[in-house]
């Protein structure tokens, strides 16, 4: 079958590889309709993401019909149509049961790997690194999915993949940083990063009561994006001061809460603070830029809440500890538990409250997901999200 | 995952000490691990089962000592990935992960079985059904 695999350092192939088997009592099989590119996948483009093996099958976010599945999975037939999570959750652990499905304590073989990087380990993922458990990833034509009585979710017929796909990360993702600022009426959230994260996040937002969003990018087609289909204000961070602009638009409160959903690549209109962070991070000395993590804490109001749902990997310099301590900041973040998100955002699909399908600029065939990365990257053609069709 | 772990310094004596909790009852546990568990290069072994507070499992405890091997012998199997310190992990994970969901996962970089992972690809019919043998 045809694979979408990481050959190296901005080197991304469709090969022919084995089609996946049945390896455990909980596994099933699926035959892929769409995968999307993740904007966290060009952290793996770029070669920011450690444990990766040339050949790796990538992909976390995609949908598909069921075509086999193990004794050990009886919530499943084949033919049904689902969406698959892309975290690994077991369902058993202690986590697991307390709907932190992001942080099973049991689907990641690699464990002791990510301990050591990280503490302690978090759920295993499809297609993202060894650090993650070395899964195939669903930019393929089939993958396996391991405890699948517990990830795949059910979606109906009459909605088409595009309305469904992103169920499976970046909705919830988006949805869980928005719920994370336990928003009242009233709130102003800010949002850093319009791109599809971001965009939900936005969204999320102002489904949960925010009175305003206000949403920070440098690119002009995002920002029309964030302005037209969600309805926010936005912010150009290379034409204004960000934190300036903030203050004017809060009558200098500060947002009440502020999301991070731009992560370890951060880019900066003060180029002097960017070239430091990304030569350290070129000579390692952190693993990941925090430009939009340090403005958002900076901006955000006096006992506010910054939420971090942009992928961090490891250690960053000069974090603001300052600020949040004697400011009283919250910070919350966390890998999304996207099985707990699934049913409800479901339901504001099926009612119209959302069309998550607004996102996507780009749909392209499986073979051509290479180009779909280089455009992706580079921004090209105002590429938001890439949807790969693999039948 | 909890966790704990230390390696004692001593000219001869290797020394391990790690603890898991496992979501299922001490009795389920204790009597799993004397079935299966232990390690016979292991010169000694300590292993405790201690209900785990807020209702949360068990609390596995264990500690061993190994003959130090040689310097020679060490690198090799610092270089095969292969040491006391990461088999108890392994052991313990493996543990949990049997108990909890009934099943060690297998993940498509260790599918063929093998000491060193292959990429993240799926492996073919044959490779399974001689991995499964």
């Amino acid at each position: 079958m045809k694979a979408t695999c990481w050959m190296g350092k901005k080197h991304i192939e469709v090969i022919d590889v084995p089609e996946p088997q049945l390896l455990d009592r909980r596994d099933a099989i699926v035959r892929v309709t769409s995968a999307a590119i993740c904007g966290s996948d060009l952290h793996l483009y770029n070669g920011f993401m450690p444990t990766m093996e040339r050949g790796d099958v990538l992909g976390h976010e995609f949908m598909g019909e069921v075509v086999e599945v193990a004794k050990g999975v009886s919530n499943l037939k084949v033919g049904d149509r689902v969406v698959v999570p892309f975290t690994i959750a077991c369902g058993n652990c202690a986590a697991c049961r307390a709907q932190m499905f992001s942080l099973c304590e049991n689907s990641n073989p690699n464990a002791w790997m990510a301990e050591k990087m990280l503490g302690h380990s978090a759920a295993g993922a499809f297609g993202y690194s060894h650090l993650t458990g070395g899964f195939a990833g669903g930019q393929a034509e089939y993958v396996r999915v391991p405890f699948a009585d517990v990830g795949p979710f059910k979606v109906p017929e009459d909605l088409p993949d595009d309305k469904v796909l992103f169920l499976g990360d970046i909705f919830p993702t988006g949805y869980m940083g928005a719920e994370m600022c336990n928003i009242q009426p009233g709130d102003v959230i800010a949002v850093w990063g319009a791109g599809p994260v971001g965009l939900f996040a936005a969204a999320s937002a102002y489904l949960l009561g925010a009175e305003r969003v206000i949403v920070i990018d440098r690119f002009g087609y995002r920002l029309d994006m964030a302005r037209e289909k969600v309805g926010a204000d936005t912010i150009n961070y290379e034409e204004v001061d960000v934190h300036e602009t903030l203050m004017e638009k809060t009558g200098g409160r500060g947002p009440d809460s502020c999301i991070d959903c731009v992560g370890m690549e951060a880019h900066s209109a003060n180029h002097l603070l960017y070239a430091m962070d990304r030569a350290k991070q070129a000579i390692k000395m952190e693993v990941d830029r925090p430009l939009a993590l340090r403005e958002a804490i900076l901006a955000c109001k006096n006992g506010g809440t910054v939420s971090v749902m942009g992928v961090y990997g490891g250690f960053i310099d000069q974090f603001p500890m300052g600020s949040v301590m004697n400011r009283s900041l919250t910070i919350r973040t966390g890998q999304c538990h996207v099985h707990r998100y699934m049913p409800r955002l479901l339901e504001h699909i099926v009612s119209g409250r959302i069309d998550p399908s607004f996102v996507i600029t780009h749909h392209l065939p499986l073979s051509e997901a290479a180009a779909g990365y280089d455009m992706f990257v580079k921004k090209q053609d105002n590429c938001e999200k890439v949807v790969l069709k693999a039948a | 995952m909890a966790k704990e772990r230390t390696q004692r310094k001593a000219k001869d004596v290797e020394y391990t000490r790690r603890a898991i909790t496992i979501n299922r009852p001490p009795a389920e546990v204790a009597a799993f691990w004397l079935q299966y568990g232990g390690d016979d290069a292991a010169r000694d072994e300590t292993v405790r089962f201690v209900p785990a507070p807020g209702n949360r499992g068990t609390e596995v405890h264990l500690e061993r000592t190994y003959e130090r091997p040689g310097r020679i012998a060490s690198v090799i199997r610092t270089f095969k990935h292969d040491n006391p310190s990461q088999r108890e992990f392994d052991e313990l994970f493996a543990l949990k992960q049997i108990l909890e969901t009934g099943d060690i996962v297998t993940s498509d970089a260790w599918a063929n079985n093998s000491a060193k992972p292959r990429p993240a690809q799926p492996i073919g019919r044959q490779v399974a059904e001689e991995a499964r043998a």
